[in-house]
């Protein structure tokens, strides 16, 4: 029981609006966003790996040649005094860790193998302290969801919060208007949405994915010019910056790897999207 | 006026000069040159790595020392062929996507479909695109980005504006 003004009102609203969009078949031609950030350090190695190169390397131990000191170093240098003190340190540390088996508590969660000498004395009191950055950061711990220092081995995906009950997770994404392109209408629906504090650079112009699905009957009463849309998604990377929400079409953002999407996102949507996403 | 020196005198003139040129000091330390004194250790020390460097004594491997090792190697390569595999099948399943995705684009009609594929080739990618290190950088994530002044006459990033768009 709308009055009547606020009535024709819509009407005409639908009517211009179905002037400025693609639509195709009686479904509205979307185009979506999967902004991935990238992986920002290596994998943790597999146990197997690690044991295997362990291996590899003992081996290379046996079979290599004795070192030509006299040749890389000229008797009686500098250089020669250093290499000499080096090793002396190197061999101290090896029977250290035959006799006492101390576990070196490090800020960077090196791996420690039993025969290997770790060399924290390469940095002699000349040098410069050189500062390494943990692997695992504080958002790790804390299981921030929109840090995008999380999970710096995985590769993190934008999810968005639409105002509703169900289906409110998904990918940022927005009508195409009868005047551009698939790439502009991704690049315009994400900076409408998640605002333009992002570096992003969108992967060339073809769609990676394509779903399509009917809208539900309420809706479809309401807007009969549409039953449902096909969504074309584009890749894109986001380098520095972050979301910021517009509050009208979504209300909340995470940065999630592709296993933890199941968590957030309708099962049919997740199956249908998964395929484009990296397991790393 | 002046003087004219006689072939023999230019010849000896060039070799002179030929001679200063090169240089001096360093000639003695090279081997192969005329001046080399072949009592330099640094040759000696060169013909010793080169020539008699002791192989290290390989211990034998007993049957079951050489069944491991074989083990080892054979796990080796099927944990390689796994990963391989499961690479492979991502690749697979994310090029089904672009596929069907490219094929229902088509449907759609020749605007859209044309657009998306026309371009492309010339694509490059962005510096800010770094590969993976060892450990992240010291400050992290960059929070605080800001766009720069938009310059409609320059594109910072590989993906400029549409060619077949009028301009307003």
């Amino acid at each position: 029981s709308q009055p009547i003004s606020q009535k024709s009102q819509s009407d005409i609203l639908n009517l211009l609006k179905s002037d400025k969009n693609e639509v195709h078949d009686g479904y509205r031609i979307v185009a979506g966003v999967v902004l991935s950030r990238n992986p920002i350090i290596f994998r943790d190695p597999h146990p197997f790996e690690r044991e295997y190169y362990l291996y590899q390397q003992r081996l290379e131990h046996i079979h290599a040649s004795p070192f030509p000191v006299d040749f890389y170093f000229k008797k009686g240098s500098v250089a020669e005094k250093k290499w000499k003190e080096k090793k002396e340190r190197e061999k101290a540390d090896a029977l250290l860790a035959f006799g006492l088996r101390k576990t070196k508590n490090k800020t960077s969660s090196e791996k420690i193998g039993e025969d290997e000498a770790i060399d924290s004395s390469d940095v002699s009191s000349e040098e410069e302290e050189i500062k390494i950055a943990s692997r695992i950061t504080s958002a790790d711990l804390t299981n921030d969801a929109k840090s995008l220092d999380r999970a710096l081995q995985r590769t993190l995906y934008l999810i968005v919060r639409k105002p509703r009950e169900e289906h409110s997770w998904q990918f940022p994404q927005g009508g195409v208007e009868k005047t551009e392109t698939l790439v502009q209408a991704a690049s315009r629906e994400l900076e409408e949405e998640c605002g333009n504090c992002m570096d992003v650079w969108f992967v060339g112009r073809r769609p990676v994915g394509y779903y399509k699905y009917d809208y539900p009957k309420s809706f479809v009463k309401d807007n009969a010019e549409y039953k449902g849309a096909k969504v074309f998604f584009m890749a894109a990377h986001i380098f520095a910056g972050q979301v910021k929400v517009d509050n009208k079409e979504i209300v909340d953002f995470a940065w999630v790897t592709k296993q933890e999407m199941k968590n957030y996102v309708h099962t049919e949507y997740y199956e249908a999207v998964k395929d484009m996403l990296s397991e790393h | 006026m002046t003087k004219s020196l006689s072939t023999t005198a230019i010849r000896g003139l060039l070799a002179r000069t030929i001679q200063k040129s090169k240089p001096k000091s360093s000639s003695p330390d090279i081997p192969g040159s005329q001046n080399a004194n072949i009592t330099d250790t640094r040759y000696q020390i060169i013909k010793r790595i080169l020539y008699e460097t002791p192989k290290p004594e390989l211990p034998k491997m007993t049957e079951q020392d050489l069944e491991r090792h074989e083990t080892i190697d054979r796990a080796w390569k099927l944990f390689l062929r796994n990963q391989q595999e499961e690479r492979e099948n991502e690749l697979a399943a994310k090029y089904r996507m672009l596929n069907e995705a490219n094929i229902e684009l088509e449907k759609l009609g020749p605007r859209l479909f044309n657009s998306a594929q026309m371009g492309n080739k010339i694509m490059m990618f962005p510096r800010q695109m770094k590969i993976p290190t060892e450990t992240p950088p010291l400050n992290g994530w960059n929070y605080d980005y800001k766009p720069p002044p938009s310059d409609p006459t320059k594109d910072s990033k590989p993906l400029p504006p549409d060619s077949t768009r009028d301009s307003p």
